[in-house]
């Protein structure tokens, strides 16, 4: 850890982190909140020994961003929070929902754990010839909302939008829970290069995030994809009111707040949130906090719902986690593409 | 049953711990200073509180409350180990009492909180810290806190009407009431607003507020001379003009900000004064032009006036963050915060910056000053590389020269910081006989010595 002494010690201590992550908010302990993992980072350069509240802290992170767009000093309690759990995986400290995540992911090659074929949705042979753009579509996309996945792509192949012939998870799970995620990068990678695309297009958040970070591919949203093209688009107005949720990954990590607004306002009435775009909430869900501390990731979740516009038909947003855990406590949630798909002709 | 099992009958097993990770995040505030808890409590409530304290008296353990942990001057740092009641789970605005013209809150309510509650009544709590967004109320008012708009308003003192505190032999009292004014025996409240929890710990309180002015402006005069930017405040109040706020920012302070937020586009200039007028609309014109021909007078060359709401958000927003911003200037380097908080004069401040230039020339280091002019309340800010010994202990030196300065100044070597352990060295030479009264104060409340123990240069 002596190497990222530098980084640790950019947190002046000031505390502006603290008020705004959401997992220190519920669980009030310094450990719990980006001070304290920077601290605890410190901690481990000069000996602190590794404890149940040490990991339990590092682990609480959603990913969310907040410390890091809000840090004054210029601090990335994020990255540094992820380094420290891939240490502490290092040291054989690993969490359970850590290894069932790894088990799932390089024992299917997709978060869920599915076993059956990732093009299940798709009814024609995948089109192997070479596209300067292609779709790679997730993996909840892929196995957990496949009549929307079909109908999207249907859209983007009269653009000559391609896919790949053997997509894999991208990789975030696993990369953001601390885990060596350079087999899938590398194992798509040669796929697109395969494919011959300059350009990714996604629409899971957590896909987008990590495309940027950690591929060296162009890469856009596909709201962005799409609302360059909405007057060729066969779209029809719908008659709904519906608020947007910025995913962390897609808002804070990577500044997109405006296409998928445009795409949702072309379709519907948009109404925002009291918190939104850089200010967003947190759904808990990310950083593998859903699957390793369910009840504080439901607990945050209530905290953003509390944010949401009163007499909404649907939640809108762009991220599968954001929609398991806003549909787990009962708000109608539905991914930017579903709604793509109810506005077709 | 030993301690731990005794304090896990009070607030339960998920609410006391001592893992030696969370006793190291503790073990800091946001000072230089460091010391590991034996525990840390997290109460919900003034029972608990209670019982945590009559427990800590029994066995003579210390105890310190904590708020966010935000402090410069390791108030919050367990020196001598115990227990650290960290206070941010009591955190309720128990009532917005808007006839009498008061709040009840609870110490770990956030500053930022209370304000944005009562915003839509249209009132305020002035008391404005740079912190504002992480501190607690608790803390700020043990540390007799204030800020920006403090000119005009005054510090916290002013508007802490009464204080639920839990005492260091566990019983309850309250300092006030909820009279506008009280004539009624020693003024206990005044006596622990700003205590730093040697006497007490705060429980609840009660908070004057005030009706948000109707309008505002910030005038921004910019110098070619620092100095003469610090001659332009004492003559701005000699005019009779009460700003509600007057902030300095010299050079360094200046190029900081605009790294930090490249919008703001500031001018680069040798000092720049933010001096906020509010009133009435027809009343703060006048008061903002005579403000900009005073600074005109005294050599600002540049001089704007900031009338919309959202250019006046934009700049105090990033004058609250300016004291973390310095490590953006130097990113090998981390600002540490020593020497941070002296206050002199109004007539001594010309004076009080020259000495700190002085001072960064003598020993070779970029001392960023900025602060409360308007109240003669200077902070500065170093940065070093703070892996290198011989750079910290040369940062003490230059620590001890500014407070001395400020002293010999007239000053205090706290406006509104506290003293903590880190300028308890000084409280001899600034408060002479009176430091041995405090210190009889403090035995007659606490005989056993286990409130925040080592703490406002008591010992």
């Amino acid at each position: 850890m002596k190497q990222y002494l530098k980084d640790i010690i950019k947190c002046v201590k000031c505390g502006r982190c603290r008020t705004v992550c959401p997992s220190q908010k519920v669980l009030g302990w310094e450990s719990s909140g980006p001070r304290g993992r920077m601290l605890m980072a410190s901690g481990c350069t000069c000996g602190l020994e590794i404890s149940r509240g040490m990991i339990d802290g590092f682990l609480t992170c959603t990913t969310c961003h907040q410390c890091v767009s809000e840090c004054p000093s210029g601090a990335d309690p994020l990255e540094m929070t992820r380094v420290v759990r891939r240490e502490l995986m290092d040291m054989g400290h690993v969490a359970p929902h850590q290894i069932e995540m790894m088990k799932r992911v390089s024992g299917s090659g997709n978060s869920l754990g599915d076993e059956s074929p990732r093009t299940s949705w798709l009814d024609i042979p995948i089109d192997t010839g070479s596209f300067d753009h292609i779709y790679f579509v997730g993996c909840l996309a892929s196995y957990r909302q496949q009549e929307t996945t079909a109908a999207i792509y249907s859209v983007l192949k009269q653009f000559s939008v391609g896919l790949l012939e053997d997509e894999k998870c991208c990789g975030s799970p696993i990369f953001r829970l601390g885990m060596d995620a350079s087999e899938l990068i590398e194992h798509n990678s040669y796929q697109i290069k395969k494919a011959g695309a300059h350009t990714v297009i996604t629409e899971c958040a957590g896909c987008y995030a990590m495309f940027k970070g950690q591929y060296e591919f162009n890469v856009i949203h596909l709201s962005e994809f799409l609302s360059d093209r909405l007057e060729q688009l066969p779209l029809k107005r719908l008659n709904i009111t519906v608020s947007y949720h910025d995913p962390c990954h897609l808002g804070r990590f990577n500044k997109l707040y405006d296409a998928p607004r445009t795409v949702i306002s072309h379709i519907c009435t948009l109404v925002e949130m009291k918190y939104s775009r850089e200010k967003a909430g947190c759904c808990g869900g990310g950083g593998g906090v859903r699957l390793g501390y369910p009840e504080l990731s439901s607990t945050i979740t209530k905290d953003l719902a509390a944010n949401i516009p009163q007499g909404m038909d649907y939640v809108v947003t762009a991220c599968p986690l954001c929609i398991r855990n806003l549909s787990d406590i009962g708000i109608k949630t539905i991914d930017l593409a579903e709604l793509v798909r109810m506005s077709m002709v | 049953m030993d301690i731990f099992d005794e304090i896990k009958g009070i607030v339960t097993l998920n609410r006391v711990s001592l893992d030696p990770a969370e006793l190291y995040c503790y073990s800091h505030d946001a000072s230089y200073i460091s010391s590991t808890p034996d525990y840390v409590v997290m109460p919900h409530s003034t029972q608990e509180v209670s019982a945590i304290v009559k427990l800590a008296s029994r066995y003579r353990i210390p105890i310190v409350p904590r708020g966010a942990g935000t402090g410069l001057s390791g108030g919050a740092v367990p020196i001598s180990g115990g227990i650290v009641l960290d206070m941010s789970r009591m955190n309720k605005l128990q009532k917005i009492d808007i006839p009498n013209l008061q709040v009840l809150v609870e110490p770990g309510l956030i500053h930022a909180r209370l304000n944005s509650a009562l915003e839509p009544y249209g009132f305020f709590f002035p008391p404005d810290p740079g912190s504002s967004e992480m501190c607690t109320l608790g803390g700020f008012i043990a540390n007799g806190g204030s800020g920006m708009r403090s000119v005009k308003y005054g510090t916290v003192t002013r508007y802490v009407l009464d204080l639920e505190i839990v005492l260091p032999d566990g019983e309850i009292i309250q300092t006030g009431s909820m009279t506008m004014k009280s004539a009624s025996g020693y003024d206990l409240t005044a006596l622990m607003v700003g205590s730093e929890g040697t006497l007490g710990i705060i429980t609840a309180a009660r908070l004057k507020i005030h009706p948000i002015p109707e309008a505002r402006k910030v005038v921004l005069a910019h110098f070619n001379d620092l100095e003469a930017a610090g001659r332009a405040v004492p003559a701005i109040m000699s005019q009779g003009i009460v700003p509600s706020a007057c902030e300095l920012m010299d050079s360094t302070t200046i190029q900081a900000l605009n790294i930090y937020d490249p919008d703001l586009d500031i001018p680069e200039c040798e000092a720049l004064l933010l001096i906020e007028v509010d009133g009435t609309s027809c009343s703060i014109d006048p008061d903002a032009v005579d403000i900009a021909n005073c600074c005109r007078a005294l050599g600002a060359f540049d001089i704007n006036i900031a009338g919309s709401v959202l250019e006046q958000q934009e700049i105090w927003k990033a004058r609250r963050l300016v004291g973390a911003v310095m490590t953006r200037l130097y990113p090998d380097k981390t600002r540490v915060y020593i020497g941070e908080d002296i206050a002199v004069p109004l007539s001594a401040i010309p004076v009080m910056l020259k000495d700190i230039r002085s001072i960064s020339s003598r020993y070779n280091i970029t001392i960023m000053t900025y602060g409360h002019a308007g109240d003669g309340n200077l902070h500065t800010g170093m940065a070093i590389d703070i892996l290198d010994k011989y750079q910290y202990e040369q940062l003490k030196q230059v620590a001890d020269d500014i407070h001395r300065a400020a002293l010999r100044n007239g000053g205090t070597v706290s406006g509104e910081h506290g003293i903590g352990c880190v300028r308890g060295t000084y409280m001899k030479q600034e408060h002479g006989r009176g430091l041995d009264v405090m210190k009889q104060i403090k035995k007659a409340i606490d005989p056993y010595n286990i409130m925040n123990p080592q703490k406002v240069g008591l010992e």
